[in-house]
C-alpha cells in the first residue's frame, strides 16, 4: 500500500457518524504485556493449509524461515512480530518508504509491476508476500513451478489486517506475539469507540478529506469518497480518489479538512516548515480560506499509513482528539505511536506523521 | 471593339464583385451567428454549476445586486474564471491549429505537432514526480507554479529543437513535421519513464494533469494568459492575406511578394508561445487544435481572414461545451476534460467527415 487509504477515517467516521455504541470495555490504553515467546515448540502443525485474501488455497510448510517480501505492509508486520530475520528480500518501495525497518542491507526485488525474477528464484525462498491488489499473475506462472509459494495478502485494510497479522503469526510460529499486538490495537480502537460513542447528533463534526498534494500543486479537490453518505463525496473511506467540482467543496462547507498524503511528513522528516508552508499556501490558493475549516483553521494533515494505512487506529485516535479534544483530554496518540515502534518495532521513535494548522499558531 | 469588351467587362466585375461582397456577409453572418452560439453557451455555462444558483440569484450577483456571500464568490472567482479559461484556452488551441495546418499545409498538424504538448508534459512530469523545477522554486509554497513554468520551458524547448533541426535541413517542412514527430516521441518517452518510477501519489497527479482540465482556475493566471493572447491573435490576423497565397504553393506566394520564410518564423513562434503557455496552466487537451480549424473549413471555407476568427470561436464553443460536460455529467464528479473531447470530438469529427460533400482541405 503506497496510496492514502481511508479506511482508517472509514473506521472512524462510522463512528462518529453513526454514534455506534462502544463495547464495554477499559478506558485507558492497556498497553498489553510484551512477553517473549514462551517456547519454540511450533504450536501449528508442521503444514498449514489455508487460504490468502486474494482467495487461493496455500500449503506451506510451517514455520517460514525463508520470504521474500514484496509488501512493505507484510514487511513492517513480519518485523513487529519479531520474525525479520526470515526476510531475504524486500520489494516495492520498501527501503525508502519503511526506512526504520532497517532491511536496507537486504537485495531489493522491485515492484510487483517490475519484480526481478531471477533475483527471486536465486534466493530459493519458500514464499513470496504480495499485495492483492496487483492482478498480474506472473509471480505465480514463474515462481510457483520452482516450488516457490505466492501468498497475496494486504495488512492495512482494516477489514483485513488482524486476519492477516494472525496467519503470519501461524506462518513465522509467531500466534502469540500476533495475538498481543492484536490485544494491545484492539484496545485503542476501543478507546476511540467509547469516548466517541456518547457524542450527540449536533455535536458530531463534518469533515472532508483531500488529496494534500494534489491540491497543493493543481488547486484540485480529490476527495475521499464516504460510504455514510450514500457513497458520495464526503468524509471519504473509500479506496480511491475522485475528483469533484470546487463549488461542491464550497457547498458541503465542511467543519473540518483533513489532508493526506506522503509527499510531505515520514520517519526521516523533522522539519515542521514544508507543513506550514503548504498550508499557508492552501489557503492562499484555494477556496479552503473560504470554508468553515478554512476559517476555524480546523485543518490537519496525516501521513499516509497513519490514516490511510496499517497504522490507522492510532492516526485515528489523533484525528477525534483534533476533532473532540474535551473527550481526549488525558489521550496522548503520540505515546502509542511512540509505543508502536519502540516496543513492537524495537527503533526509536521519530519523525513527523501529523500536523494540526490549528494548533500551529 | 475595346470599348465593346470594356462595355462587356463592367457587368461582370460588378457581378464578381457582388459575389465577392454577398460571400463576405454570408461569411460575417456565420461568425456573428457562431459568436452567438458562444455568448449562449457561455449564458448557460455561467447558470450550471454543482450549486444551484436561481435565474434571479444570479442576475442579482452578475449586477452586483445579491446579498449572499458564498453564491457570488461561486459565481465570481470559482465559475467565471473556469468558463474565460475555457475560453481562452479554446481560441488559443484552436488558433494554434489553423495556423500549423496553414503553415505546414498539412490537415493533421496541431499545436502538438510540433513536439510542444510532449516537451510541456515531460516539464510537468518532472515537476510532479521528481519534485525539480528548471529554476529550483520551492515545491510546497509555488507547486502550481513550478508545474506550469516547466511545462512551458519545455514545451517551448521540444519546438525550438525542432526549428533548430528544420534549420539544419534549409528550413524544409518535411524535416520541420518529421523533426517534430521525433521529438514528441523522445519527451513522450521521458513522460513514460517518470511514469514508471513514480510512486502512486504523484502518478496519479501526473495522470490527472495530462488528461487536462480546469479546476484551479484563477483570475490571476487569466491575468497572463489573456494579453498574450490578444497580442498573438493580432499578429497572426495581420499574415492572414499571406498566409492565404501560402495556400496556393511557396512558389506562387513568394512569386505575390510574401516572405514565406519570415511568416513561418514568425507565425511558428507565436503559436508555440500560445499553445505552451495555455497548455502549461490546464494540462494536454488534445483535439481541440486538430478539430476547430476542420469544421471551421466546413462552415466558413479556407479564406483565413475568416478562418483564423471562425476556428478561434469554434474552438471556445467547443472547449466551453466541453467543459460544461464535464462539470456537469457526473456532478459534483469531474471529469477532466481532455476526455470529454476526445470522447464526444473525435466520433463527431468522423460524423462530419463522412457526410461532407467535398474536400475543404483543398
Amino acid at each position: 500500500m503506497k496510496q492514502a487509504n481511508p479506511w482508517l477515517i472509514a473506521l472512524f467516521a462510522m463512528q462518529l457518524i453513526t454514534g455506534c455504541a462502544a463495547a464495554p470495555g477499559s478506558e485507558q490504553p492497556s498497553a498489553a504485556p510484551h512477553q517473549e515467546e514462551v517456547s519454540n515448540k511450533p504450536q501449528e502443525p508442521d503444514v498449514l493449509t489455508f487460504t490468502d485474501t486474494a482467495g487461493k488455497e496455500i500449503t506451506l510448510t510451517l514455520p517460514v524461515e525463508r520470504a521474500v517480501v514484496i509488501n512493505r505492509n507484510t514487511a513492517e508486520a513480519i518485523t513487529l512480530l519479531g520474525a525479520k530475520d526470515a526476510i531475504l528480500a524486500t520489494g516495492d518501495t520498501t527501503i525508502k518508504n519503511n526506512p526504520y525497518l532497517d532491511l536496507a542491507g537486504k537485495p531489493d526485488v522491485g515492484e510487483t509491476k517490475q519484480v526481478n525474477l531471477e533475483l527471486i528464484l536465486s534466493l530459493k525462498p519458500q514464499v513470496v508476500f504480495a499485495y492483492t491488489n496487483r492482478p498480474d499473475q506472473t509471480l505465480e506462472e514463474k515462481l510457483e513451478p520452482a516450488g516457490i509459494k505466492v501468498v497475496r495478502i494486504n495488512n492495512y485494510l482494516p477489514e483485513q489486517m488482524d486476519e492477516e497479522l494472525r496467519l503470519l503469526g501461524k506462518l513465522f510460529n509467531k500466534t502469540e506475539k500476533a495475538e498481543e499486538f492484536l490485544q494491545w490495537k484492539h484496545s485503542i480502537e476501543q478507546l476511540l469507540a467509547d469516548r466517541v460513542a456518547g457524542l450527540k447528533e449536533e455535536e458530531k463534526k463534518s469533515v472532508l478529506a483531500l488529496s494534500a498534494g494534489f491540491l497543493n500543486t493543481n488547486g484540485g479537490y480529490r476527495i475521499f469518497p464516504s460510504q455514510s453518505i450514500g457513497g458520495s463525496p464526503g468524509v471519504g473511506e473509500g479506496y480511491a480518489t475522485i475528483m469533484v467540482d470546487e463549488e461542491y467543496v464550497l457547498k458541503r462547507n465542511p467543519d473540518v479538512i483533513t489532508l493526506h498524503g506522503t509527499w510531505l511528513g515520514g520517519y526521516e522528516t523533522e522539519e515542521i516548515k514544508p507543513f506550514e508552508e503548504a498550508l499557508d499556501n492552501i489557503m492562499k490558493s484555494t477556496s479552503v480560506s473560504r470554508l468553515k475549516a478554512g476559517q476555524s483553521r480546523d485543518i490537519y494533515f496525516f501521513y499516509t499509513n497513519f490514516v490511510g494505512s496499517d497504522k490507522r487506529y492510532i492516526g485515528t485516535l489523533q484525528l477525534a482528539k483534533y476533532l473532540y479534544p474535551a473527550l481526549f483530554q488525558d489521550v496522548d496518540p503520540q505515546q502509542y505511536a511512540q509505543e508502536y515502534y519502540e516496543k513492537w518495532l524495537g527503533v526509536p521513535y521519530k519523525g513527523i506523521w501529523t500536523y494540526s494548522y490549528k494548533n500551529a499558531k | 471593339m475595346p470599348n465593346k469588351e470594356m462595355s462587356a467587362n463592367v457587368p461582370v466585375e460588378g457581378k464578381v464583385m457582388a459575389l465577392y461582397r454577398g460571400s463576405i456577409r454570408s461569411k460575417l453572418l456565420l461568425l456573428s451567428i457562431t459568436m452567438l452560439l458562444l455568448l449562449i453557451s457561455t449564458l448557460y455555462a455561467i447558470s450550471r454549476g454543482a450549486v444551484e444558483v436561481p435565474l434571479y440569484e444570479l442576475l442579482a450577483i452578475l449586477f452586483g445586486q445579491s446579498s449572499d456571500e458564498m453564491l457570488t464568490y461561486i459565481v465570481y472567482e470559482v465559475r467565471l474564471p473556469r468558463i474565460v479559461m475555457a475560453i481562452v484556452t479554446g481560441i488559443s488551441l484552436a488558433c494554434a491549429g489553423a495556423i500549423m495546418q496553414a503553415l505546414l499545409r498539412n490537415p493533421l498538424a496541431d499545436p502538438f505537432t510540433l513536439g510542444v504538448s510532449s516537451g510541456a508534459a515531460f516539464g510537468a512530469a518532472l515537476a510532479i514526480v521528481a519534485g525539480a523545477s528548471v529554476f529550483g522554486i520551492n515545491l510546497v509554497q509555488s507547486g502550481h507554479w513550478m508545474i506550469a513554468l516547466n511545462a512551458f520551458v519545455f514545451g517551448c524547448l521540444a519546438v525550438l529543437v525542432v526549428y533548430g533541426l528544420a534549420r539544419l535541413k534549409n528550413s524544409s517542412t518535411t524535416v520541420l513535421l518529421l523533426a517534430g514527430v521525433a521529438i514528441g516521441q523522445l519527451f513522450s518517452a521521458g513522460v513514460s519513464s517518470l511514469k514508471y518510477f513514480s510512486d502512486n501519489e504523484a502518478l496519479k497527479d501526473l495522470v490527472v494533469w495530462l488528461m487536462g482540465g480546469f479546476w484551479g482556475a484563477k483570475w490571476q493566471v487569466l491575468q497572463i494568459l489573456i494579453p498574450l493572447l490578444v497580442i498573438s491573435l493580432a499578429i497572426l490576423i495581420k499574415y492572414a492575406w499571406d498566409l492565404n497565397a501560402l495556400s496556393a504553393g511557396e512558389e506562387v506566394a513568394r512569386t505575390l511578394g510574401v516572405k514565406v520564410k519570415r511568416i513561418r518564423w514568425v507565425c511558428l513562434l507565436v503559436v508555440t508561445l500560445m499553445a505552451s503557455t495555455t497548455i502549461a496552466f490546464t494540462g494536454i487537451i488534445g483535439f481541440i487544435g486538430l478539430v476547430a480549424p476542420h469544421i471551421s473549413r466546413m462552415i466558413i471555407g479556407t479564406d483565413n481572414r475568416f478562418l483564423l476568427p471562425c476556428s478561434c470561436l469554434v474552438g471556445a464553443l467547443l472547449l466551453l461545451l466541453s467543459d460544461t460536460a464535464a462539470r456537469m455529467l457526473l456532478s459534483p464528479v469531474e471529469i477532466p476534460v481532455g476526455i470529454i473531447t476526445a470522447l464526444f470530438g473525435a466520433p463527431f469529427f468522423v460524423y462530419l467527415l463522412v457526410k461532407k460533400r467535398r474536400d475543404y482541405w483543398a
